[in-house]
């Protein structure tokens, strides 16, 4: 299952060009093998019947021609046994047999008598012999017997011959028998025998054998015709437990009777099927391990197996010449296919990767690249909507750039704002701590100098004033504070915040021993890059504000927690107190300048303290929020950045400040022996 | 004591407030100028002990004074402290810069004013 998902898998990952040719292959592939199999099959099962028809008819023919063969040479012997001569000669030989023996003067006489007539016969009917046998079984004559042959005669008719048999079948059966053929392995010889009986009225006087070669049949098995190449006739010969090969192969001149098989071996089925007198055709094996149609016959007269035989190679060279030349044509459609996919796919491959290419090009921000595609068909809609698009995207680029630069305009039209109404707030300071002062430093010498002229009123009024100049002072004061906070900027540097709350808490020893406020300082506190200045600021009105709130609990002994922890990114502060807690509501609004949720009488202050402190916050990137309830305290958070934006040198702040000029900046580092700055 | 202060300053309420404290102080003898050239010509004719300046005075300052009274004596005498009113630190420096012996806040009861002076004569 995972194998098959993979395969698609790998399918689908391919090229569209690898695609198409892949298709355009299948498609024209299927088809194509069909027909050239349905093509091959049928002209092979066409081929093959018309050749096994002719083969049957090379067959018949051949079983013909071998049957009219030996009919003739059985009738040429009856016909020579029926002669008057042969009758006489048979007799006299008998006679003279009986009588005094083979080797005698009277066996010469006869023999000198009738051997010049039987030769005469042997030879113009193209037999090997001729021999008489006595009624009894003993060979009286034998044309050949004079020589070497003549032994052969007495052993083959003492045991078991195909001689003795057929002696013995035409004694009994008082007609002409023919034998089997019998293979002398010393005259590298095969024999058939025709035992013809000869009587004299009814007497049976003797028989007559006539033995003929195996060679008089080579002829017919030697006719090639109708058998193409490879044909050839098989005729074989049961002896013993083999089938034996009685004629010369087309391709083994030398197998008569030296080829044989044993019956019921696995070799030769259509030969073995032969001698077992069935008849039939089919595609075999051949003993020369080539692959034949095969047409098998018995030919029971002479009880002879005859297989005629074609190799399929031959039989099926115009079928395997047709499947060929479909090969061929299908190879060359082939190639063909596959270039016609190749151009098709390009075709449509092509305008893909260039759309591709260019978007490649455009996400890279080449933004004026346009696909260059002009059809009019669905990939060139795609391009032309494509192009469309892209310009859409400049057009809303140059959108947002435009909103980009108003945005920082505004920007700078915002810290421009600020900036001057810092310098406002400082200038209008500075205005009004001069008259200011006059009114405080007059009323003060009021106090002092005309103490005697004023009533117990005057000097109340007298009072109130000066209260009111100092207050006035402290706000003034404040709001300097705050806009120096952001005018001067300090350089950042490495802070151990555990020396900077400590040095925090010995300025404000005073306070911390008047109200008795336990104060607890967290251990881990880190060392921080920060603008140490204002980071002094930040803890001193942290603190300063926790001292005041949880003092004024009358309940509880005030107790001020100042904490720490570690958040990856940032490092997050805290400042707690146990005093009288914040409402919800005004979480966010104590951050702003001059906010105070209490009277003048409660608690003193300005209320700026918050907001010097979280202005300090943002310039160094970080956040402030509070946690409290009313009644249950309120702790004041806070982070900075570990990765602070900046860290400016002193020299760069005094630059960009403008109490300091380049050129005084540079000399006064030469002189430290610092180049750059 | 017996010695005469100049006192260079615009604000004349300024002027009155300081007035007051010095002489309560035991330093009776003040002149007093209201600009930059009047405080000039007075420190040449009056010849003080001690000079007084505001830093910020109608079309000068304080320090301009200063160096130009310095480089005209080209010496130690008369102390010279720069009063300022403003709040920032970086005044100081220039103040040492162009040769004042103190430099101090300006405030409604002048007390940092009397510390200063008090070191010096």
């Amino acid at each position: 299952m995972k194998i098959k998902t993979l395969g698609i898998q790998y399918l689908r990952n391919l090229g569209i060009t690898t695609k198409f040719i892949l298709w355009f292959l299948f498609i024209s592939l299927v088809p194509l093998a069909i027909a050239i199999y349905v093509s091959y099959s049928s002209s092979q099962k066409v081929l093959q019947t018309e050749v096994k028809n002719s083969l049957l008819a090379v067959t018949d023919n051949k079983a013909n021609q071998i049957e009219a063969y030996f009919q003739k040479r059985k009738r040429d012997a009856a016909a020579l046994s029926s002669m008057s001569e042969v009758i006489d000669a048979i007799e006299k030989f008998t006679n003279i047999y009986r009588s005094v023996g083979r080797e005698s003067l009277e066996y010469s006489a006869v023999e000198k008598e009738f051997r010049p007539m039987l030769t005469y016969y042997q030879k113009s009917l193209g037999y090997d012999d001729i021999v008489f046998i006595s009624p009894d079984g003993d060979p009286i004559f034998s044309i050949q017997g004079k020589t070497e042959l003549k032994s052969l005669y007495e052993i083959a008719l003492y045991k078991k011959s195909e001689l003795a048999d057929v002696f013995i079948k035409a004694k009994t059966s008082q007609e002409a028998e023919i034998s089997n053929f019998e293979y002398y392995p010393l005259a590298q010889e095969a024999a058939v025998f025709i035992a013809v009986p000869v009587f004299k009225g009814t007497d049976l006087i003797g028989v007559v054998v006539i033995q003929m070669s195996n060679k008089g049949i080579y002829e017919f098995v030697q006719e090639y015709s109708g058998l193409g190449n490879t044909g050839e006739t098989i005729i074989v010969s049961k002896m013993g437990e083999d089938a034996v090969f009685i004629t010369p192969l087309r391709f083994d001149s030398q197998s008569a009777f030296k080829r044989r098989l044993r019956i019921g071996s696995n070799s030769g089925r259509e030969i073995q099927k032969a001698l077992q007198g069935k008849n039939g055709s089919g595609i075999s094996t051949d003993y020369r391990g080539q692959r034949v149609l095969a047409v098998w016959r018995y030919l029971p007269t002479f009880r002879l197996g005859m297989v005629v035989k074609m190799d399929t190679k031959e039989v099926f060279a115009s079928a395997e010449k047709l499947r060929d030349n479909l090969l061929k044509i299908s190879f060359t459609l082939l190639i063909v296919v596959v270039i016609a996919a190749f151009f098709i796919a390009r075709s449509v491959s092509s305008p893909i990767t260039e759309l591709t290419h260019v978007s490649k090009i455009i996400s890279e921000g080449e933004l004026s690249a346009r696909a260059e595609i002009n059809t009019e068909d669905e990939i060139g809609e795609l391009a032309a909507s494509f192009n469309q698009m892209t310009d859409k995207l400049v057009e809303a680029k140059a959108n947002v750039e435009q909103k980009n630069a108003e945005v920082e305009e505004q920007k700078r039209l915002l810290e421009e704002a600020n900036r001057e109404l810092d310098n406002f707030v400082y200038t209008v300071s500075h205005d009004l701590r001069a008259p200011l002062r006059g009114i405080d430093g007059l009323a003060d010498i009021l106090e002092q100098d005309y103490a005697g002229k004023f009533d117990s009123q005057g000097k109340d009024y007298l009072t109130k004033i000066r209260k009111g100049a100092v207050r006035m002072k402290q706000l003034i004061d404040d709001l300097l504070t705050l806009s120096r906070i952001s005018r001067i900027k300090n350089p950042y540097e490495d802070v151990d915040m555990h020396e900077l709350v400590n040095s925090i808490i010995s300025r404000i020893e005073f306070d911390i021993k008047q109200h008795r406020v336990e104060l607890n300082i967290a251990s881990n506190l880190p060392v921080m890059c920060c603008d140490r200045i204002k980071m002094q600021e930040v803890f001193l009105n942290l603190i300063s504000n926790a001292i005041k709130f949880s003092s004024k609990n009358k309940d509880i002994n005030p107790r001020v927690e100042v904490g720490y922890n570690d958040r990856n990114e940032a490092h997050e502060f805290y400042v707690k107190d146990n005093g009288i807690g914040i409402d919800k509501k005004y979480h966010e609004e104590i951050f702003g300048i001059f906010k105070r949720l209490h009277t003048q009488e409660e608690y003193e202050g300005t209320g700026a303290g918050l907001s010097i402190v979280k202005r300090i916050i943002d310039d160094h990137k970080g956040s402030i929020w509070i946690d409290s309830e009313p009644g249950k305290g309120a702790a004041f958070f806070f982070t900075i950045p570990k990765a602070l934006p900046e860290k400016k040198k002193i020299g760069e702040i005094l630059l960009e400040e403008g109490s300091v000029s380049e050129d005084d900046l540079k000399k006064a580092l030469k002189k430290q022996g610092i180049e750059e700055i | 004591m017996g010695k005469k202060i100049l006192l260079v300053d615009d604000n004349s309420v300024d002027l009155l407030i300081i007035k007051r404290h010095l002489s309560h102080a035991g330093y009776n003898e003040i002149v007093s100028a209201s600009g930059a050239d009047e405080g000039i010509k007075k420190a040449e004719l009056e010849r003080p002990d001690l000079i007084i300046l505001d830093t910020l005075l109608p079309g000068s300052s304080g320090f301009e004074i200063c160096q130009t009274i310095r480089e005209k004596y080209n010496q130690t005498n008369p102390k010279i402290i720069i009063m300022t009113g403003s709040v920032d630190a970086v005044d100081a420096v220039k103040a040492r810069k162009v040769g004042a012996d103190d430099y101090c806040a300006k405030t409604s009861d002048s007390v940092p004013l009397l510390e200063a002076i008090k070191k010096l004569i």
